[in-house]
């Protein structure tokens, strides 16, 4: 226990500020807003007024915007709202894996601390295990706090907008919130374990080399499927299988949104993708022990 | 029990056959001096005890096959290897702490006391040490553990000359005590002469001589004749000849006696270069 607690830490204390980039860009959004609307409502633009110049009131601007009979979605507005903030926020997490996650198994070696990691009595599974731990909740962490954070400005905010309409509710938020903040952690252990099979098999340029071989196999199945008349699937299909929000319907009513939304999460298609995360793990471990240390 | 038994173990690099056939028994409680020139294959057998390079043969640590270890071979050996390895993106306190809680045989007092010895600052990161620093920071988490088997490769690289004697002198001789083994590689020779018990010289990935050093320095001897018994002198079929103003001296087989020569007992650095860069002068 304690030799992976130590593990997590090191690893953690590696990756380092890096992994807060995300939480800086957001602050920059949320700074540049605040400047977007002290410019729009204190210096007269005329972006929220009418053709005379007359400033219009916040109902008039949501007639604008929303239909008639927008008030009795407001469940739907909330859980979506949240959904698709954190949505966006885990566009940038993902981004900013691209810049750590690469050659997740390599770093060491590229930079020499190889061989002080690996002169450590501990099993090359608890280490390499530890980087994608570390580097998924490291990376989640800052997704919630972040999400965490845009949920209290954004429903506290829209709460007072709408609050003349319907009273906002806060817990179809959460719920937005919580089907993609778990979804997120999953697609995050999948994409470190699959980084680190590629680092394992590409000691250069690992995800390079990951894109070139998957292009590489599509044109390939393409090939195949349209000379012999086959269906054999692509591999992105695997890819959008991670992300599938098929299930985002709109319905009549939020209990109806809200449920499928759980089952998505918790079926068995989920427990595949862990399962092959956990076999992207398996292998890569095993190719990456089986390298010799040279330097 | 021996600490370390290699057999028939040899190592190619691509075509370039970088250890061939290397056989050693190494026991317990000893400091070996490992010998060569560069690219003798030193650092290459170091990493196969290691288990960090594939090779054929077959190497045993304290009685059991490298492969029956697997990583809990650290729990027996430890090593410096001669480019600094340290993750630089911790701190020194960082990487002490990792250190102490992944390995079972850290030594809390004799960390501590070599901390103070080595003066490191705690909260600087590793990357912005000096080469020296950095030296002594690996030295100092690598002597804190109680490891049956140290493995040197040019343990001092980078160091001051004053803390390089305290290391050899002083720091050293407290970790070793008659359970340990110390194999050391190193250029500096004179630095580690007075320490070592055994010396290994290697080249061109072959063993040519492992001998405890008191037994080799014993059956040599450097003579030096006047320039006019040189054919005397020739017909010990010296090594190491050397001419000097009106003299002539080399290293001879300790029984070989010239009527007026003068004898000296030979250094390490004179046996290795007659073993490995010596050279015979007509």
């Amino acid at each position: 226990m304690r030799t992976n607690q130590a593990l997590i830490k090191k690893e953690v204390q590696v990756i380092g500020r890096k992994v807060l980039l995300p939480a800086w860009i957001v602050m920059a959004m949320y700074g540049m807003l605040i400047i977007g609307l002290f410019i729009t409502f204190i210096i007269p633009t005329g972006a929220f007024s009418d053709a005379e110049g007359r400033k219009l009131t916040l109902e008039e601007i949501f007639q604008d915007i929303f239909p008639p009979d927008f008030a009795k979605h407001g469940d739907l507005l909330s859980y979506l709202t949240n959904y698709v903030a954190a949505n966006m926020v885990s566009a940038l997490i993902f981004l900013n894996l691209l810049i750590l996650t690469p050659n997740i198994l390599n770093v060491n070696k590229k930079e020499n601390y190889e061989l002080f990691h690996r002169t450590q009595p501990v099993s090359i599974w608890k280490m390499t295990g530890a980087k994608i731990i570390a580097m998924s909740v490291n990376n989640w962490l800052v997704f919630l706090a972040i999400c965490i954070f845009n949920y209290i400005v954004i429903n506290i905010l829209f709460s007072i907008l709408f609050r003349s309409y319907f009273s906002w509710n806060f817990g179809y938020g959460i719920i937005g919130l919580l089907h993609l903040a778990i979804p997120v952690l999953v697609i995050l252990f999948i994409v470190n374990a699959l980084a680190a099979l590629l680092s394992a098999i590409f000691q250069d340029g690992a995800i390079g080399k990951g894109v070139g071989a998957f292009l590489g196999i599509s044109i390939v199945i393409s090939i195949i499927n349209r000379v012999q008349g086959l269906r054999i699937p692509q591999p992105y299909k695997y890819f959008e299988s991670l992300i599938n929000i098929s299930w985002i319907r709109m319905p009549e009513t939020t209990g109806l949104f809200v449920l499928p939304g759980w089952q998505h999460l918790f079926n068995w298609n989920t427990l595949i993708h862990i399962l092959v995360g956990i076999v992207y793990y398996i292998l890569a471990t095993y190719i990456y022990s089986k390298r010799e240390i040279r330097m | 029990m021996k600490a370390i038994e290699i057999s028939r173990v040899s190592k190619y690099y691509g075509k370039f056959r970088a250890l061939e056939d290397v056989s050693l028994d190494i026991p317990g409680g000893r400091i070996i001096g490992l010998f060569g020139k560069n690219g003798a294959g030193k650092s290459t057998l170091m990493k196969c005890l290691l288990g960090f390079l594939k090779f054929q043969g077959e190497v045993k640590v304290m009685d059991k096959p490298l492969e029956d270890h697997k990583h809990n071979l650290f729990r027996e050996i430890a090593f410096i290897p001669d480019v600094n390895v340290i993750d630089e993106r911790l701190t020194v306190q960082q990487t002490i702490e990792y250190v102490s809680n992944v390995h079972p045989r850290w030594n809390n007092l004799r960390a501590e006391r070599l901390r103070k010895i080595s003066n490191l600052p705690s909260d600087k990161k590793v990357g912005r040490l000096s080469k020296g620093m950095k030296t002594k920071l690996y030295l100092m988490i690598t002597l804190a553990l109680d490891v049956n088997i140290l493995l040197l490769d040019e343990p001092t690289i980078g160091l001051d000359i004053a803390f390089r004697r305290e290391f050899f002198n002083t720091i050293l001789g407290e970790f070793f005590d008659e359970t340990k083994t110390i194999i050391i590689s190193t250029h500096q020779v004179e630095e580690v002469e007075h320490i070592l018990n055994d010396i290994i010289f290697i080249d061109e990935g072959k063993i040519i001589l492992y001998d405890a050093i008191e037994d080799l320095k014993n059956r040599y001897t450097i003579i030096t004749v006047p320039m006019e018994k040189e054919e005397e002198f020739i017909s010990l079929k010296p090594k190491l000849v050397t001419h000097k103003l009106g003299s002539i001296s080399g290293l001879v087989k300790k029984e070989a006696t010239i009527e007026d020569a003068e004898y000296r007992r030979p250094s390490l650095t004179d046996l290795f270069l007659a073993e490995v860069g010596g050279y015979y002068e007509n």
